[in-house]
């Protein structure tokens, strides 16, 4: 079965390169829909779009820049990186960045032909997806609970379950935000690992939990 | 008056209305019901999968009795609305279902005081805090003469536990 962070949208103009990018992809376990720009409202009609999207940066008519904000805009959570050919674009970025697009990571072409430059590019291209997606769930989970008491609706919440759902490629970014500060992720915790290291007469005690999560985590050297 | 950050504004209009005051920063280590219940070093409710506290005495199930229950055991009595003049006392708001959702404890003179889920503590008017978020209040609970109130800030003690 695929995995949902290895589901990823390929948009681009040039209908050899996305036969190319699809294959490639497709060997290192991604599932890959691969169209052209202008098919975009008629797959999100039809399937809705996986929560990854990589996109030329450089195409006739509605440029990488345009498309990203449209998938922005029909899924703010969706995780945005741009393949280009230019070694810098920085009128892009500017752009980008007016528009207020959260760009996780910018690609460079061609997609590396070596069996061993391809896998450490697609291992950076799948932990790329998964640290912006933990990202953009968390950011949206806190604003959307920060007036909320309840433990149960607090974990219930969409983006909370979906960070459940992302399963141990969460747990390095849980753990990183734990360092950072303490934080209610222990729910999320217990449901990734199966596992309580906590003693039962902290609970609550976010302090206390925090120090036994990170004492269980140095041990598994996360 | 400080300003009320926008996020609890639109979420709660009528604060703005019947006015507030600000009294601490944001944090998630504690919440409105260890608030209610003098302490601000855990947080407090009743999840089944048993990450917050809850008093062992009290059923751990998202319901007013259940609530009841647990203020029962820091020495509170449910009581009338116009029972409460003067004396501390708490108050337990649900929504239409009648889940609990918030709980809010008697502050200075006419205010009472909160502590909104993972964000700031703030005094306001009753009304203040009724709405889509939390609901009504349904239960007041008044402090029995014998009992000490918990403290209404966090101590010193409090913060060295956590």
């Amino acid at each position: 079965m695929v995995a949902v962070l290895d589901e990823l949208l390929v948009v681009d103009d040039d209908t050899k390169f996305r036969g190319s990018v699809k294959t490639a992809f497709e060997g290192f376990g991604f599932d890959v829909t691969a169209i052209a720009p202008e098919q975009l409202e008629e797959v999100w009609e039809t399937q809705g779009v996986p929560g990854a999207a990589l996109i030329d940066l450089l195409m006739p008519g509605r440029d990488g820049v345009d498309v990203a904000i449209e998938l922005r805009d029909l899924d703010p959570d969706i995780v945005l990186m741009f393949l280009s050919g230019q070694l810098n674009p920085t009128d892009f970025e500017k752009r980008a960045a007016a528009a207020g697009l959260n760009i996780a990571k910018w690609f460079t072409k061609p997609i590396p032909g070596s069996r061993d430059e391809a896998a450490a590019f697609f291992a950076d291209l799948r932990l790329t997806i998964a640290r912006q997606r933990f990202h953009n769930l968390a950011e949206r989970w806190r604003a959307e609970t920060a007036l909320v008491s309840s433990t149960t609706k607090a974990a219930m919440h969409r983006s909370y379950q979906q960070i459940i759902g992302m399963g141990a490629s969460a747990l390095p970014f849980i753990i990183q935000e734990l360092r950072g500060e303490p934080e209610h992720w222990f729910w999320a915790l217990i449901a990734i690992t199966g596992q309580d290291p906590t003693s039962p007469e902290d609970a609550g005690n976010l302090t206390a939990m925090r120090e036994a999560w990170l004492r269980w985590a140095e041990r598994r050297g996360l | 008056m400080s300003t009320l950050p926008p996020e609890i504004a639109s979420s709660l209009p009528r604060l703005a209305r019947d006015g507030y005051r600000l009294t601490s920063e944001p944090t998630p280590i504690y919440n409105c019901v260890a608030h209610a219940a003098g302490e601000a070093f855990r947080w407090w409710w009743p999840d089944p999968m048993g990450v917050s506290y809850w008093p062992d005495a009290a059923p751990r199930e998202e319901t007013l009795a259940a609530f009841v229950t647990a203020f029962e055991t820091l020495g509170f009595q449910v009581c009338e609305q116009s029972q409460i003049k003067d004396v501390p006392a708490i108050v337990i708001y649900a929504d239409g279902s009648r889940v609990p959702t918030h709980v809010s404890r008697t502050g200075d003179a006419e205010w009472w005081s909160s502590k909104l889920g993972r964000h700031l503590d703030l005094d306001h008017a009753l009304s203040g805090l009724e709405g889509d978020l939390y609901g009504m209040p349904m239960i007041y609970m008044r402090l029995q003469e014998s009992v000490p109130f918990p403290q209404a800030r966090p101590s010193a003690d409090d913060r060295s536990r956590g």
